[in-house]
């Protein structure tokens, strides 16, 4: 801290210029207060040789003290002082209170202000501590106001710089200021730091059409008391005002986006950086800029009054380009240059690479973002089971609580509460058409950063917790799933790092901790449940493998498991009440299951050779290979519920091994050559989540099944009334499907398919009434396929690549070929009968278990599903729906248990949440 | 040593899922069944004062739905009924260009368009679902000749079809017949005697770029009668049983391979059978063979055709006032429908049986009415053996046969025309 003496330079001899020209311009001295230390300042505004008519300090009321006791006069602010200033001063001399200007320096700048006809006068200023240290000889700035001293950090004052000239701005810490202009621009902006205020007065200085120069020979020591920080946020957001106050809007139009931009690049590289701070300061400075906007363009509107020239006058001072973007590259470039003269090892690089965890972590998002991208930015896939999200959340959540599932040819059996859960986060938006892409960037995100969390409890730290977040989100596992277009994949992998964290933390002290920890365990092991009905077990069984490899206690954490099983199995409620023991177990659902071989094979090969180099890694790889064992297993040959759980396990799997392969780093003990070589197929692993970026689809397919229907949507005259015939191999059909005789084949209710349509319910009279069309379709080759399909609402039927089904309709009277869609064949059903028809042949409405149209006396059939619950006086017409049509009304009357237990799983996903929030918080 | 060992627990699990044998997805590799359709498709031209009559013979007694295709479109479907025996019969109320479509007939069944009127008598078989290539051969286009092509189609598919022929003077290939397109639910006639004029034997083929057609050809030579060509499928052997009477016989093979076709001509007669009484013969897009009388043995009663690939067989019989002509049967078989035998009434029908093997074959015929007489025959082997129908008209006639036949039946009025056409075998 230096302290405020007698400024001398050491060395130097006493330097006393003498004016070429004398003066006799009265000057008053404004010393700006900052803190109640004025007193040297003061003397050395009184010991000028150019002395000053008036002494005013210029500060609040805690000044008044100081101001009274040194006997001069206080003013609240410059603002007002110059309106009160007699005609006959000329300049106000603006002094920092802890500047010390040299005895000759207003005389300096009085002849400079008079020989120049300048309006604004700045000081050399040097570092009071260090003299011969150049703080400042005025500067320059770019376009977004960023002030370009051009000096070198710590640069000597070898005169080198003395020359009076023009510049963009000097600083306030001395600054000599004709009292006319000054009392026109209404002062200095009282509302900013100490290096944003001179250049905002330099700035509406000039643009009033006022000379700002420097006068190298008015040198001033200064301390630095006054919180002067070019980096600080207040300066960032001054700056940001002063820029707002002066540029004309076809300037402000270009230069404020940019100026954001880069300061969010700033902000972001520095992040990486290990300086949060700088991100953070650019946010307030943005913040504040904002609350203050009002006075921003007050103070804007009095500029403009002023104004005597345009923008280009400002650009004359100006540098070219970001003065901020090239101290970023200066800084980045000096680090790594730095980093490669001290270190040259791998070692070295590997302790610098520990530490640059957020660095690791947005190369993960970004790559994760990018792999994805066409989900973010074009048309969301709808293949397989990446689908849309109902546009009728409503309806699926009925449908999910004991209402009528719209899937198939309509069925009371509850829809997947996947489908629901993503209906009910659809509703939850207000219907937000950006539904999907919040969810799965959502879950994508949580999983990176939910496994970098959890790995953390292995002592893995740095970025290869984001590296394996990374792999076990996007890597081998999540390819196996994209690979089958199974979107709900993404959402297991999402919640069960979280899942696993809450089993294995210690239980909590405080009975509000314990609560919040069991809301925790509803949530993660709720949507668990969701995504498949067996993914509670998925924690269970990875504690029951760290517990074998050490890596958890045995007791507490299975307990835990189990709770969490419980209230996951709590959240299912509806869907396990209404599905059997196969539906739970497989889905409806079957796929081709082979993996990429040598993607696991790398992850087994990385668990190994870590072994192998011991150290903390071992346990974890060694689990790690377990846990990918075990999934694979399952994966491949358990139905296809447990298969989705199981390869959401072989994703823990991954996750721990390359963790452990990358996180034991060459200071870990143990053989470090194997640890490089794990570290280096480990790196393999995390390689194969590039996979996705040519395609930018997250490996899921595109949108074929969107456009393929989108005729369907267009030509649909009532939404719901009848349904499509998809036909084709089973790969290429969305959702589940069934076997018909040589094709694979599903049907969609309405026009559009979307996810709660994916899972077809278990097979009832109508669907296989349907089955026997198609078959009898193929035995016969019928003349009239359409009526033999018309029955079933069937409208439409799109044949996908080469099948028999085509070939058999090939010569027929009633399914008219129709050029409605690229790359499939499109037949419309003229023999169609519609969803909801009365005797007379009046078409009704139908949609949601719930069919409306004119009342008559007489009946509705509805080519529904006959299943309990439709009223009024249900009849069967065979398979379907016939129904009394006097009211105008028939309905499927929700199953009051199911919805009971729908309500009941709702419930503790929501209050699971709260009480999370609640328990997580401190008290 | 513990992280060995789950380790090593891990490997042999994964090492387990990847030797386990890969889950086959339910039904992947299931192979559709095939199935003979259940419906008739016929396409004729008939004189204007001619009476088209529409002929049934079905294993399922009760309604028929028949449409009826014009240039202008489908009509609404009508029934026709069929009777207890298996037979109906109906006029149709035009006789222009039609096509005609014969619903819910059951897998076992027949049909045949007969039409008869002062210009002549002809009887046209209706196939099943077509071919995508369907040939015919035997007529002429010379001077005075007259060959009406009509292509009916009945589907929900516009078809585009390609007609080649082929003539002693080789392979025409008439730009006017290319890619023609038959709207779906309409048919499209073209007059041969004009794009292929002056042709002494020409075959025709009509094939599908997309969709289906029925084809025929009215055909009404110089020396008068009139004769309905209906196209047919390609095979690899045609059995023909000749009337005895017939004296200017022409059996005429063609084939749409660009590759040559070995065809073999095995011959029946009173000596029995001369196999291979034409050998070595090959015909291709551009070449025909044709068999006059005077190339046949003296007594022929039938001929069988044998090719190294799909041909058509065409046969035609012409003499004063009278022309009828078909493709003969494709195969063998032990219960036969003959629709249109016996139909006209006034007509002189034979039905003729060839028994192709050296044991003699025991046949009964009967009409196609309710309470119909069924009457045993003796066909000798290697013979033919003509059975002339009494009484009066009837759909048609079931003939069944305790060993292999091949069964057509000739039609003759007063007036001198005939009309011939093969059996339909049950199996198709």
């Amino acid at each position: 801290m230096a302290t405020l003496s007698e400024p001398q330079r050491p060395g130097a001899p006493e330097h006393i210029a003498e004016p070429d020209e004398p003066t006799t311009a009265k000057v008053v001295a404004a010393i700006m207060a900052f803190d109640t230390g004025l007193e040297p300042s003061l003397k050395a505004v009184q010991a000028q040789v150019y002395e000053v008519t008036r002494i005013v300090v210029i500060g609040g009321e805690e000044v008044t003290a100081t101001a009274a006791e040194l006997g001069v006069e206080r003013h609240a602010s410059l603002g007002g002082l110059v309106q009160d200033l007699e005609p006959d001063i000329e300049y106000v001399w603006v002094v920092h209170g802890d500047a010390l200007p040299r005895p000759d320096a207003l005389t300096a700048l009085t002849k400079e202000a008079a020989r120049n006809d300048a309006a604004v006068v700045g000081s050399k200023v040097l570092d009071a501590a260090d003299p011969e240290h150049l703080e400042s000889v005025g500067s320059a700035t770019d376009v977004f106001g960023d002030a370009y001293s051009g000096l070198d950090e710590g640069e000597v004052d070898l005169e080198q710089y003395d020359v009076v000239r023009d510049v963009a701005f000097v600083l306030g810490v001395s600054m000599l200021v004709r009292r006319d202009l000054l009392r026109g621009l209404g002062g200095s902006d009282p509302l900013l730091p100490p290096v944003a205020a001179g250049l905002d007065l330099s700035q509406r200085a000039r643009l009033a059409g006022a000379r700002v120069m420097v006068a190298p020979s008015a040198e001033v020591m200064h301390v630095r008391s006054c919180g002067h920080d070019f980096g600080s946020w207040s300066e960032t957001a001054g700056r940001m005002r002063a820029m707002g106050k002066v540029y004309r809007p076809v300037t402000l139009v270009w230069v404020v986006p940019v100026d954001l931009l880069i300061g969010l690049v700033d902000g972001l590289v520095h992040l990486v950086l290990g300086q949060p701070r700088r991100l953070g300061g650019f946010l307030t400075a943005v913040g504040w800029n904002l609350r203050h906007l009002p006075s921003t363009l007050s103070t804007r509107r009095a500029a403009r009054a002023l104004r005597a020239v345009g923008d280009e006058e400002l650009f004359r001072y100006q540098v070219s380009g970001s003065v901020r973007l090239r101290e970023l590259g200066a800084e980045v470039g000096g680090r790594w240059q730095r980093a490669v003269d001290d270190e040259g090892a791998l070692g070295g690089v590997a302790t610098r690479f520990s530490g640059r965890a957020p660095l690791a972590a947005l190369i993960a998002v970004f790559v994760l973002g990018l792999g994805a991208r066409g989900l973010w930015f074009g048309t969301p896939p709808s293949s397989g089971f990446t689908l849309p999200i109902t546009d009728d959340p409503v309806s699926v959540m009925s449908a999910y609580a004991g209402g009528w599932n719209e899937a198939g040819l309509g069925s009371p059996h509850a829809v997947h509460p996947v489908a629901a859960f993503t209906a009910a986060a659809r509703w939850l938006l207000f219907g937000w058409d950006a539904t999907f892409r919040l969810v799965t960037a959502g879950a994508m995100v949580a999983g990176l950063f939910g496994f970098a969390r959890l790995l953390r409890r292995y002592e893995i730290t740095g970025p290869a917790r984001y590296a394996a977040g990374l792999a076990a989100v996007a890597g081998p596992a999540w390819l196996w799933f994209a690979g089958r277009a199974y979107w709900p994949g993404i959402l297991a992998l999402g919640a069960i790092p979280f899942a696993l964290d809450a089993v294995l933390r210690p239980w909590p002290a405080t009975a509000r901790g314990r609560a919040g920890r069991l809301g925790t365990l509803a949530v993660t092991f709720g949507v668990l449940a969701a995504v498949t009905p067996v993914g509670p077990l998925v924690p269970v069984a990875g504690v029951v493998i760290l517990v074998a490899a050490g890596l958890a206690p045995p007791g507490p954490s299975l307990a835990k498991s189990v709770v969490g099983t419980v209230l996951g199995g709590v959240v299912l409620g509806s869907y396990l009440a209404s599905a059997s023991v196969q539906t739970l177990l497989d889905g409806g659902v079957s796929f081709d299951r082979e993996p990429v071989w040598w993607m696991w094979a790398a992850v087994l090969a990385a668990s190994a050779i870590t072994i192998v180099g011991g150290g903390s890694g071992s346990r974890p790889a060694a689990a790690g290979a377990l846990a990918a064992g075990a999934g694979l297993l399952g994966a491949l040959l358990a139905p296809w519920e447990v298969a989705v759980a199981s390869m959401a396990l072989a994703g823990v799997g991954v996750a721990l091994v390359v963790s452990a392969a990358f996180g034991s780093g060459p200071s870990g003990g143990g053989w470090r050559g194997a640890r490089l070589a794990a570290g280096l197929v480990a790196s393999i692993v995390v390689l194969t989540t590039l996979s996705s970026v040519p395609g930018g689809t997250a490996g899921i397919g595109g949108d074929e099944w969107g456009r393929r229907l989108q005729f369907a949507a267009s030509l649909d005259e009532s939404p719901g009334s009848s349904r499509i015939l998809l036909v084709g191999e089973p790969a290429d059909l969305p959702g589940a499907w069934r076997s018909g005789p040589g094709f694979a084949y599903r049907t969609v209710t309405g026009s559009t398919m979307t996810l709660d349509q994916a899972w077809l319910p278990p097979r009832r009279a109508g669907d296989s009434g349907l089955e026997a069309a198609l078959e009898e379709l193929m035995v016969a080759s019928s003349l009239r396929p359409g009526r033999l399909l018309g029955p079933f609402a069937l409208r439409w039927a799109v044949v996908v690549g080469d099948s028999p089904f085509a070939d058999a309709v090939e010569a027929q009277l009633d399914l008219r070929p129709q050029p409605l869609a690229v790359g499939v064949q499109v037949y419309e059903n003229l023999d169609v009968v519609p969803r909801a028809v009365t005797d007379t042949g009046v078409i009704w409405d139908v949609g949601g278990g719930i069919a409306t149209g004119s009342p008559i006396d007489g009946r509705v059939r509805i080519a529904d599903n006959l299943a309990p619950g439709w009223t009024p006086g249900v009849e069967a017409d065979a398979w379907a729906i016939s129904a009394s049509a006097s009211a105008g009304r028939a309905a499927h009357i929700p199953d009051p248990t199911g919805r009971a237990l729908g309500i009941a799983g709702a419930t503790v996903l929501v209050l699971g949440m709260l009480v999370a929030v609640w328990g997580r918080a401190r008290p | 040593m513990t992280r060995w060992l789950v380790w090593a627990i891990g490997v042999a699990l994964a090492v387990a899922a990847w030797a386990a044998p890969p889950i086959g997805l339910d039904g992947d590799d299931a192979v559709p069944p095939t199935g003979l359709p259940d419906y008739r498709v016929c396409a004729m031209s008939a004189a204007p004062d001619a009476e088209l009559r529409l002929v049934l013979g079905s294993d399922r007694p009760g309604w028929a739905p028949v449409t009826i295709i014009t240039a202008a479109g489908s009509d609404q479907p009508f029934s026709l009924a069929v009777n207890e025996a298996g037979g109906g019969s109906g006029v149709l109320p035009s006789s222009a260009p039609a096509g005609v479509v014969v619903e819910e007939l059951g897998q076992a069944s027949a049909a045949a368009l007969v039409q008869s009127g002062p210009t002549g008598l002809a009887a046209s078989m209706c196939p099943g679902r077509p071919a995508e290539t369907v040939a015919l051969a035997g007529l002429s286009t010379l001077e005075g000749d007259s060959a009406e092509l009509v292509l009916a189609n009945p589907y929900a598919e516009d078809a585009v079809v390609t007609v080649r022929s082929t003539s002693e003077l080789g392979l025409d290939t008439v730009a006017g017949l290319e890619s023609l397109t038959v709207p779906a639910g309409s048919l499209l006639t073209r007059n041969l005697s004009e794009v292929l004029a002056l042709r002494t034997t020409l075959a025709v083929t009509v094939r599908s770029e997309r969709g289906r057609v029925a084809a025929s050809v009215r055909y009404a030579p110089a020396g008068g009668g009139v004769a309905n060509l209906e196209a047919v499928a390609l095979e690899t052997e045609w059995w023909i049983p000749i009337p005895e009477a017939v004296a200017d016989l022409a059996i005429v093979v063609a084939t749409d391979s660009p590759s040559a076709v070995s065809v073999q001509v095995d011959v029946y007669g009173l000596e029995g059978v001369i196999e291979a009484y034409v050998d070595g013969e090959e015909v291709d897009t551009s070449r025909l063979l044709t068999l006059t009388r005077q190339d046949l043995p003296e007594g022929v009663t039938a001929v069988r055709v044998v090719a190294s690939a799909p041909v058509v067989t065409g046969v035609v019989f012409r003499g004063e006032g009278s022309a009828a002509g078909g493709s003969g049967a494709t195969g063998l078989g032990g219960r036969w429908l003959l629709p249109g035998a016996g139909s006209s009434e006034g007509a002189e029908t034979i039905v003729w049986v060839m028994n192709p093997d050296p044991a003699d074959v025991t046949v009964v015929l009967q009409a196609l009415v309710p309470g119909a007489r069924a009457e045993p025959f003796t066909v000798f082997g290697e013979s033919v053996l003509g059975i002339p129908l009494g009484g009066g008209p009837v759909p048609g006639q079931l003939l069944t046969a305790d060993g292999p036949v091949a069964v057509a039946w000739t039609a003759r009025v007063e007036a001198g025309d005939r009309a011939y056409a093969a059996g339909v075998p049950e199996s198709g």
